[in-house]
């Protein structure tokens, strides 16, 4: 009996330890949860990175809640992303990215090695987050009106799955943008978001596609069912 | 009262020996008397006030001796008092002095005559009992509403009306070394396994301890797995569970004093059956013993769930699931431990403080505690709102089986700091502990973790599901019987 308590009590004591120490970097006192990411090149050598975060403190418990936008620059996407986290004092969780939207002009002209770069060296995005494409001169996406939950990353992330279980458009996850990269042949079509006026109302629409082979855009145009 | 004292032939000696042993002692009471032709025949009687029916000493021990005409003071005088005066049915001689005693002070009278070395005692008891009512913590809403009270001999009285059959055996030992507890096993003979009955038998009679105050003393005492916080003998306070355990081949221990029958051998599944199981039809009763399973799941693994999932895979949260526990988390002052951990104490004294108040209070105390104490708490930002749903649902699952209160605790505490410690991984460490903690019992040598039916193809029997009665031919295997089939087969 002495053996068994000798191994025992001081297990259960390094369990009191750390059970009542258990404050882990990811825990939701500290996090800022990241729901939609935007990614633009602003030039050469210049990315922008802005990032939903979800108003935690304001939500409500009927799914509803409302965002603040951060946003950060920096030389590399990864740099910019850097910033960001320096900007707010709770950590950056992009465990639950909703979306990632990326400039379709730096798509068309330098494809997406930087992008699969990002979501590769990051340390908990996941690679079946949708990816979507939006055109930068058409309006700032995350600044639009939304009209479900408040959250654009929410909103979009179920305005792309509307439209791809209706046949009006496909989706593209974030593995996919990732395989894309190494393989010439590899065709990825991914669906385009844009901002357009109607009325009074910023409304962003999700009816085009964007097709690439191998990292090189070849068109853009509109799903047929 | 060790050494054999035995009685002596001085009725003064013996008054005096009893004098000097309840000094001071008002409810021991000494009647002197003499027959009323021959006063050279004295006699006394002593009893305890309290324990002993007065009405019955004066008319059927004092009256017929002191009026008898044909006693005559002579050598068969003792003899003749026994077998031709004395009108009780439950009379027994005896020169034992230490048997006169326990005797006497268990409610017994005795009768001493001068001149004659040995004492007659009287089956005179008379107390108060307990009436015969429904247990408070075995309520059934179908079926026999009676339950054990204080009363060795009312109890198994209870369990006598139930089995009238002779195979139905009572075997009384004496623990206690100072109370003298008299404790009864009872089993069926030719259903109970004679290796368990042997060892039930060695177990009581190896209990060394001072005192029985109640069962428990002599459950923790003979039980295997001393440490472990389950139970590996089953108790009841009802006469028709006693009754049903008998007649699956188990033992039943009646102990003095005590309202709680001790039953064994007892397994780890019979922790989610209950009376009512047998008394409602089989789907109802399947249904409940689901909620059984499902809320012992519920009452040890939630807190600890909640704690692992939102400290070390949040990952795993849904989003929205994700962002509303944030929320409710924005300027709480403490851990989601410390809040989980102060809530359980919380939960834990208003269930205790509940359980002792008078009922006339215990409403207000309800409100009180839970509903005013847990709003205020969510308010002041002291707790947040999940830990709150979290653990009154937890406690209140827990309820739903109260013999398991006990090991529900410990096993939630564990499971709670092994998954603070290390989330999921942790959570399934603790619920292999408890895996390996149950298959590692045993209850008089049968396998704790045994299911009740005596083959797998009997799984649906009387485990997890309640079969109807037509289908359940065969008495449980825990019990080891030999005499297997209770209903005959097709």
């Amino acid at each position: 009996m002495k053996t068994r308590h000798c191994i025992i009590i001081p297990f259960v004591i390094l369990m009191l330890i750390f059970g009542l120490a258990s404050f882990s970097k990811g825990h939701l006192d500290n996090i800022s949860v990241v729901t939609c990411l935007e990614i633009r090149k602003l030039s050469d050598d210049l990315f922008t990175v802005r990032a939903e975060i979800a108003e935690t403190a304001e939500s409500t418990g009927s799914g509803s809640s409302v965002s603040e936008i951060l946003s950060a620059n920096g030389t590399t996407i990864q740099d910019a992303f850097r910033q960001l986290s320096r900007i707010d004092s709770s950590s950056i969780y992009t465990g639950h990215i909703r979306l990632i939207l990326y400039d379709l002009t730096a798509a068309r002209e330098e494809g997406f090695g930087e992008l699969a770069q990002f979501i590769l060296d990051a340390d908990n995005i996941r690679f079946n987050v949708p990816v979507a494409l939006y055109d930068a001169e058409c309006g700032d996406i995350l600044e639009a009106e939304t009209l479900i939950t408040g959250n654009k990353g929410l909103d979009l992330e179920r305005g792309i799955r509307n439209a791809v279980s209706g046949g009006r458009n496909i989706s593209a996850e974030a593995f996919q943008v990732i395989n894309s990269t190494g393989d010439d042949d590899y065709l990825l079509s991914l669906p385009v978001i844009s901002i357009r006026e109607t009325g009074d109302r910023t409304v962003a629409y999700i009816d085009d596609t964007a097709v690439f082979c191998g990292g090189e855009y070849q068109r853009r145009g509109t799903v047929k069912k | 009262m060790s050494e054999k004292k035995l009685v002596s032939s001085s009725l003064k000696e013996n008054i005096d020996y009893l004098n000097s042993l309840f000094q001071n002692d008002i409810t021991v009471k000494i009647r002197k008397f003499s027959n009323i032709r021959e006063s050279g025949i004295r006699l006394c009687v002593f009893f305890v006030d309290g324990l002993t029916s007065e009405e019955f000493i004066s008319e059927d021990i004092i009256c017929p001796i002191m009026r008898s005409r044909d006693l005559r003071n002579d050598t068969d005088l003792f003899v003749r008092i026994r077998d031709q005066v004395l009108i009780g049915c439950n009379i027994i001689s005896t020169d034992d002095m230490s048997e006169i005693l326990t005797s006497f002070l268990r409610g017994d009278a005795v009768l001493l005559v001068d001149g004659h070395p040995q004492g007659i005692i009287i089956s005179a008891k008379n107390w108060t009992v307990r009436t015969v009512g429904e247990p408070d913590s075995e309520k059934v809403i179908q079926g026999p509403h009676e339950g054990f009270n204080e009363s060795i001999m009312a109890n198994l009285s209870l369990i006598r009306r139930k089995i009238t059959n002779p195979d139905l055996k009572y075997e009384f030992f004496t623990v206690g070394r100072k109370s003298r507890t008299l404790v009864c096993m009872c089993y069926m003979e030719g259903l109970c396994d004679r290796q368990i009955l042997q060892e039930m038998r060695t177990r009581i009679q190896n209990v060394d301890i001072d005192c029985i105050i109640d069962a428990e003393y002599v459950e923790e005492i003979i039980k295997d797995g001393r440490y472990s916080p389950f139970k590996t003998t089953g108790s009841t306070e009802r006469p028709d569970i006693a009754a049903a355990k008998l007649m699956e081949g188990r033992i039943a221990v009646v102990i003095n004093g005590s309202p709680v029958v001790i039953t064994a051998p007892f397994v780890f599944m019979e922790y989610f059956t209950s009376a009512d199981d047998y008394y409602n039809d089989a789907y109802y009763a399947t249904f409940n013993r689901i909620l059984r399973f499902a809320g012992f799941f519920f009452t040890i693994s939630l807190p600890a769930l909640y704690i692992a999932l939102i400290t070390h895979h949040i990952q795993m949260l849904p989003v929205h699931f994700l962002i509303a526990v944030a929320g409710s988390r924005q300027g709480m002052p403490f851990s989601s431990l410390a809040e989980t951990l102060i809530l359980i104490l919380i939960f834990e004294m208003v269930r205790e403080g509940s359980a002792r108040i008078p009922s006339s209070i215990g409403t207000a105390f309800s409100i009180v505690g839970g509903i005013v104490l847990g709003e205020a708490a969510v308010s002041a930002h002291f707790v947040s709102l999940p830990v709150v749903i979290i653990v009154a649902f937890s406690g209140i699952t827990g309820l739903i089986i109260p013999q398991l209160k006990g090991p529900v605790i410990v096993i939630r505490l564990s499971l709670l700091f092994l998954s603070a410690a290390m989330g999921i991984f942790g959570y399934f460490i603790g619920i292999m502990m408890l895996i390996f903690s149950v298959c590692s019992l045993e209850s008089f040598g049968i396998p704790y973790s045994s299911l009740t039916v005596r083959d797998l193809r009997q799984i649906f029997s009387d485990t997890f599901i309640r079969n109807i009665w037509p289908n359940m031919k065969k008495r449980p295997v825990v019990s080891r019987t030999q005499d297997v089939c209770r209903q005959r087969e097709d």
